[in-house]
């Protein structure tokens, strides 16, 4: 027994592979009294154990070697699942741990079901929502009808670029569809917020090296400038820049004009510019020296 | 990061047929390094291994639940359903034991809408509303307040997404954890010799068809989730 409560006090200090390789399984059956406690107090009110019931029954089931009745009760009566625990026990558990059911959700959530009575003169705080607290600036690149063909004709939809940036180096740009203008316009402001970048730029801000960027077959080139210069490029190029705060810089492009394609290059291309401190930093040398 | 032995032990792990896998035929080449030997046309996997990654996973989920994090358990097969819902009552964890309804995280919005008609008719049932209402009525409302208690019963209490999900088979949750990828949610998942184990942060090579053995590996799993929340509550 004091070999075994010994070699119980090595094993719970001793790294997994000893665990592994030992071949006495009582002895890592053995749980320290702590755990036990575990057992009794999680779940609040809840488990009610009899542990001379749960010892006799671990020993019926488990390896013929004796086993202290006390001590790994704890593993097996883990095992088990003959404790009982009424409704209110576990409703009482998950209420003390999360709050009670359903208390996250948000007022926006209800549905207009007929037989609900909770008052719905809630449809105008919806438009607002999500999209008004964070204070990025959103223009519109491109608006253009687009057409499904079906049986019966033509059906007509409409699909809005947007671009969206806070004019401090974050900028989205995001597409959206929809039958009317106006959602159109919406939902591709929540595409451009799902898919930000930041933009590296110097304290003139400007980039800090040339960079070009492709996507489909639009391919833009990037070149930073001096101050005062303002931003020179055309279209949707232009609109980037000028939602990242980007005051100085020259943007050409140079394959396809497509505007949303033109923009997602942009966005490419800034995702490749390096600031001085990153190189240093990956490259694990101070920044003096790469001004050598 | 205090090492501690969660009592894992390899022969219990035996008995449960942890260590057996799938027909050698079905496998993934990816498991190829979890894999022990093959004998008789079914892949045998390496225990060590998977004791190592369970302990690394009680050790994550201890630290969590320490935190207050919220852990999910999803397993909609047939041989694992109930033995989902019973661990994670016992853990209180959320749980998912039937279908995955495509789009639960990363259409979080739509689905407390859901949650909040589950809220609506338990209300409804609760108050009585429902018996004084014409039959037909009454009878199609206590259809959807089945239906939804069947497939939402265990997510009744999430608030919003969880911070870690365990899961159960990966070939039959295959949707579930594309959601965690996408939204960036760390996964503990058990993977099989027909699974691929780069997916997932922290695979557990086990066997997911036997329910002893997705027994064993919940028992450790819930235990540690206790444990953590145990040791928070006691050093408040």
């Amino acid at each position: 027994m004091a070999a075994n409560a010994m070699l119980a006090n090595r094993m719970t200090t001793a790294p997994l592979m000893a665990v592994a390789s030992s071949s006495t399984p009582s002895a890592a059956l053995e749980a320290t009294p702590r755990v036990f406690g575990v057992l009794a107090r999680t779940g609040v009110q809840s488990m009610r154990l009899n542990s001379a019931m749960w010892g006799m029954k671990l020993q019926a089931t488990v390896s013929p070697k004796p086993v202290k009745a006390g001590s790994s009760v704890a593993m097996a009566a883990y095992d088990d699942d003959e404790i009982e625990e009424s409704e209110e026990d576990i409703t009482a558990a998950y209420e003390a741990l999360y709050g009670k059911a359903f208390e996250g959700l948000k007022k926006g959530a209800a549905v207009d079901e007929n037989l609900s009575d909770d008052t719905r003169g809630r449809r105008g705080d919806r438009r607002g929502g999500k999209n008004a607290d964070d204070k990025m600036e959103e223009r519109v690149v491109q608006v253009r009808r687009v057409t499904k063909v079906v049986k019966g004709g033509k059906q007509m939809s409409f699909r809005a670029v947007v671009v969206i940036g806070d004019k401090k180096g974050t900028v989205g740009v995001g597409v959206g569809s929809a039958k009317e203008v106006i959602t159109a316009v919406q939902k591709s402001a929540t595409d451009a917020r799902r898919h930000l970048v930041t933009v590296p730029m110097t304290k003139y801000l400007t980039f800090p090296h040339r960079a070009d960027g492709e996507y489909g077959a639009a391919k833009v080139m990037l070149r930073p400038a001096a101050t005062g210069t303002g931003v020179i490029a055309g279209g949707a190029v232009r609109v980037v820049l000028e939602l990242a705060g980007v005051e100085n810089a020259l943007g050409k492009e140079l394959g396809s004009k497509n505007p949303l394609n033109n923009a997602r290059a942009v966005v490419e291309a800034v995702g490749k510019m390096k600031q001085f401190r990153d190189v240093a930093r990956d490259r694990g040398i101070p920044m003096e020296e790469l001004w050598k | 990061m205090k090492q501690k032995s969660w009592n894992i032990n390899l022969e219990e792990m035996m008995q449960a047929g942890v260590h057996f896998g799938h027909q050698a035929r079905k496998w993934n080449p990816k498991m190829a390094s979890y894999i022990f030997t093959e004998r008789k046309g079914i892949h045998i996997l390496n225990l060590t291994q998977t004791a190592r990654f369970l302990s690394e996973a009680c050790d994550l989920l201890a630290n969590a639940s320490s935190k207050g994090k919220q852990v999910l358990i999803v397993g909609t097969k047939y041989q694992a359903a109930d033995l989902v819902a019973s661990a994670s009552i016992k853990a209180r964890c959320h749980y998912i034991n039937q279908k995955w309804l495509g789009g639960m995280l990363t259409n979080w919005s739509t689905i407390e809408k859901r949650l909040q008609r589950f809220k609506d008719l338990e209300n409804k049932e609760k108050t009585g509303v429902l018996n004084q209402l014409p039959k037909k009525e009454a009878a199609t409302l206590k259809r959807q307040l089945v239906q939804l208690r069947k497939y939402l019963g265990g997510i009744k209490y999430m608030t919003s997404l969880p911070d870690i999900v365990i899961i159960i088979d990966q070939q039959k949750e295959i949707t579930a954890i594309n959601e965690c990828i996408t939204l960036g949610i760390p996964t503990i998942c058990l993977v099989d010799t027909d699974c691929d184990p780069d997916l997932t942060d922290i695979p557990i090579p086990a066997n997911d068809d036997a329910r002893a053995s997705i027994r064993w590996i919940l028992n450790k799993l819930t235990l540690a989730i206790s444990e953590g929340r145990y040791n928070s509550i006691k050093t408040e």
